[in-house]
């Protein structure tokens, strides 16, 4: 009901329809004042015409017996009226006997009897003087039609009244149209800043990516360095004990690989701030792998975090750079090597209302901040850094995101000491998300299980191919989803389709799952795919989906989910 | 200007008056200088008139439109006077019908005039109970109504236990306009 009104003045309040509607109700008032003038002349006619019959009905007498000073003396009673400008009283002949005009051409020498009508603006009523049926006579009478000061006087105020109402509706309705752009305008302001914020926020991811990437590149050589090396001294020798050795190496050296990529690929991912509750504690613990890569060997990472924190509700990955911002402005503050110290615990709210928090104070050993920049420290590009090393961007990201999350962010630093960056957040009220560990054992399936392959890349096929047979599945491999469609209708005997999500071709993995699950309803699909965004879909739809780089034990995992055998 | 347009109104209102009055005076002098007619035609047209104020008792009349019976007893002084009046009248749709009578009895009539009669002559009496409205002139014969000279005018003095004791109802507007109203 409220927003059918809001509509309906939202539509009417146009400066155009608020003039129509002052207008409406000029015209109005103009139409009453005119129903009202007629209504009273017809009212000051019917009066006049009464004060005619009266008259007449006293007039019987003098008239029958010739007494014109008694006819003068009852014409003259009416004198005293001065809206009535002329009696005649006339003989049976219809000859003028007495009267009176106070004007030339009103008063008739003659009498005529007519209906009551108006002649240049004077109301003129005849009535017969008769007794008893004999006729005696007439009178006339003229009376001026409302004096133009009465009818004004009596218009004035219902004027003021209208044309005020009049002028207050057209008011109202320019201002509440200009109300309602202004509005309109705001939104637009406010829709364009919110891009404005969102693209700042991934610029800020953005910038803290870029610091990142260098120790990253760095790592990842390492890593490569373990496995090329590796695989070579793998050639070279037949122990079977050194085999196990490097092969374990190189296996590691790839599973950290495996992690850093996830890791990064989840930092960029492009998302709108989407709070959820998080577990601090166990998110800094994973980040752990990623900030000693961003940070330099010299530099060590102490993570003092007490069991049982309470959780908090915010975007998960926008903690992360928030974190990641503040542990590169220590790692830049501390060019000797130093201490980042991450210590966490649960507040008890001070007062009986207040809120209860979760506090987590990162600590470095570095240079410390001036106190007359430490009020500047928060504001958006306010760099202390070097032309190319900073944006000034990371610490105004902390301030938005800690904000944001309803929460408070406090730097406290003493120069050659250290600087102390403070976050406290709401605790939630909200549960974990529920996770499941599963650990099975791998071993082999027992009888003819079929998985058809989809995917692309001939190199992982083969791998993916190699990896099943190990697990004692048969296989096939179609390179694209309308392939695999193809096949599906001339061979049923397949019990799992496993389907990398990029592919070529119209049709994604996606649209295979569906497809397939359309057509085949007890056929399960197995996703897999290295990019964040196709898993993020997949998860979305709640599809079974193995994300690459996998190992052959989860692989196995999710084979099995689909197809317990 | 303020000024001027004061003194323009006081002018125009002058004006006026003087119109109004020029007029009041045509009227009056146009009817001080009406010729008086003759005596006997306006008391013919008076007694005609008078019937138009009285109210005779139900069942007076035969019928709606029975004609209402002026009669003239004695000596009539009116002449075709009368007769002129009585025709150009109705009263409630009745015409008026005259009768000369003489000194015979004034049966059937509604109004007896008695006019002069001989010392030696007894007029006749009404019948007992019979409505009828008499007028004769003052100092002739006892009568409801009677007409009087006063200056150069035609008056009349109405006698209400007169009039009561024939059964009629006089309206005030004639009594207004007798001289004199006897009780």
């Amino acid at each position: 009901m409220k927003t059918l009104l809001d509509r309906l003045a939202h539509n009417l309040a146009k400066p155009a329809i608020g003039l129509a509607l002052a207008i409406a109700l000029l015209a109005a008032g103009l139409a009453i004042g005119l129903y009202n003038e007629r209504v009273t002349r017809a009212e000051k006619m019917a009066e006049l015409q009464v004060q005619a019959d009266i008259l007449a009905a006293t007039l019987a007498g003098p008239l029958a017996f010739d007494d014109e000073s008694a006819t003068r003396e009852y014409i003259d009673a009416l004198r005293a009226r001065p809206d009535i400008t002329a009696i005649g009283a006339y003989g049976p002949d219809g000859k003028l006997v007495a009267g009176f005009a106070r004007g030339p051409g009103i008063l008739d020498r003659t009498s005529r009897l007519q209906p009551p009508a108006v002649v240049d603006g004077q109301i003129m009523v005849t009535a017969p003087v008769v007794q008893t049926g004999t006729r005696l006579g007439s009178v006339r009478l003229a009376s001026r039609l409302e004096q133009w000061q009465h009818r004004a006087s009596r218009y004035l105020g219902i004027a003021a009244v209208i044309i005020m109402a009049s002028l207050l509706v057209a008011t109202l309705a320019t201002f509440y149209a200009r109300a309602t752009t202004a509005r309109q305008r705001l939104e637009e302001e406010m829709e364009r800043r919110r891009e404005a914020e969102d693209a700042l926020r991934q610029s800020q991811k953005m910038e803290a990516m870029g610091q990142l990437t260098g120790g990253v590149a760095h790592d990842f050589n390492n890593l490569l360095m373990v496995a090329s090396s590796g695989l070579d001294l793998l050639d070279r020798t037949d122990n079977p004990e050194r085999r196990a050795r490097l092969n374990q190496g190189i296996r590691h050296a790839i599973d950290r690989g495996a992690k850093l990529t996830q890791q990064l690929l989840t930092f960029a991912r492009r998302s709108p701030l989407t709070p959820e509750v998080v577990d601090l504690g166990a998110r800094l613990r994973t980040l752990q792998p990623l900030l000693e890569r961003s940070l330099r060997e010299n530099v060590v990472i102490d993570l003092q975090l007490p069991a049982g924190l309470w959780p908090i509700e915010v975007d998960a990955s926008q903690l992360e750079v928030a974190i990641l911002n503040i542990a590169i402005n220590a790692r830049d503050a501390m060019p000797n090597g130093g201490t980042l110290l991450f210590t966490a615990a649960n507040q008890r709210p001070q007062d009986p209302d207040g809120p209860a928090t979760v506090r987590l104070s990162i600590c470095d050993t570095g240079e410390g901040i001036a106190p007359e920049l430490l009020e500047k420290v928060f504001e958006p590009f306010f760099t202390t850094k070097g032309v190319g090393s900073g944006t000034g961007l990371g610490l105004s990201q902390v301030y938005g995101f800690v904000r944001a999350a309803g929460g408070q962010v406090v730097i406290e630093s003493e120069l050659g000491k250290g600087t102390a960056v403070t976050m406290t957040f709401p605790r939630s009220s909200k549960p974990l998300p529920h996770r499941i560990y599963r650990h099975q054992p791998m071993e082999r399936v027992a009888g003819d299980v079929r998985v058809l392959i989809t995917e692309d890349d001939d190199h992982v096929a083969e791998l993916v191919s190699e990896m099943l047979a190990e697990l004692g599945y048969a296989t096939a491999r179609v390179g694209d989803a309308a392939a695999a469609l193809t096949l599906l209708t001339t061979d049923r005997r397949f019990d799992v389709v496993l389907s990398d999500m990029i592919m070529p071709g119209g049709m994604n993995g996606l649209d295979l799952a569906r497809e397939v699950e359309r057509l085949y309803r007890d056929l399960p699909v197995v996703l897999m795919t290295g990019f964040s965004e196709a898993a993020a879909a997949a998860k979305a739809e709640g599809r079974p989906l193995l994300t690459k780089p996998y190992t052959i034990n989860a692989l196995a995992e999710a084979i099995r989910a689909v197809h317990p055998g | 200007m303020g000024h001027r347009g004061w003194h323009g109104m006081v002018l125009l209102r002058a004006r006026l008056v003087v119109v109004s009055l020029a007029l009041c005076t045509l009227f009056q002098s146009a009817h001080a200088q009406a010729i008086v007619p003759d005596a006997a035609a306006v008391r013919a047209r008076y007694l005609v008139k008078f019937v138009s104020f009285v109210q005779w008792p139900a069942g007076t009349f035969a019928t709606a439109d029975s004609a209402l019976q002026l009669c003239i007893a004695g000596d009539d002084p009116f002449g075709a006077a009368i007769d002129t009046s009585a025709r150009a009248e109705r009263v409630n749709g009745r015409p008026i019908s005259v009768r000369r009578i003489g000194n015979a009895p004034p049966d059937q009539c509604n109004v007896l005039f008695q006019g002069h009669v001989e010392p030696d002559a007894v007029p006749t009496p009404a019948p007992p109970g019979q409505a009828m409205l008499t007028v004769a002139d003052r100092g002739t014969s006892p009568a409801a109504i009677q007409f009087v000279e006063a200056g150069r005018k035609v008056r009349f003095i109405v006698n209400l236990a007169a009039a009561q004791a024939s059964g009629l109802v006089i309206s005030s507007k004639l009594l207004g306009r007798a001289m004199a109203v006897e009780r």
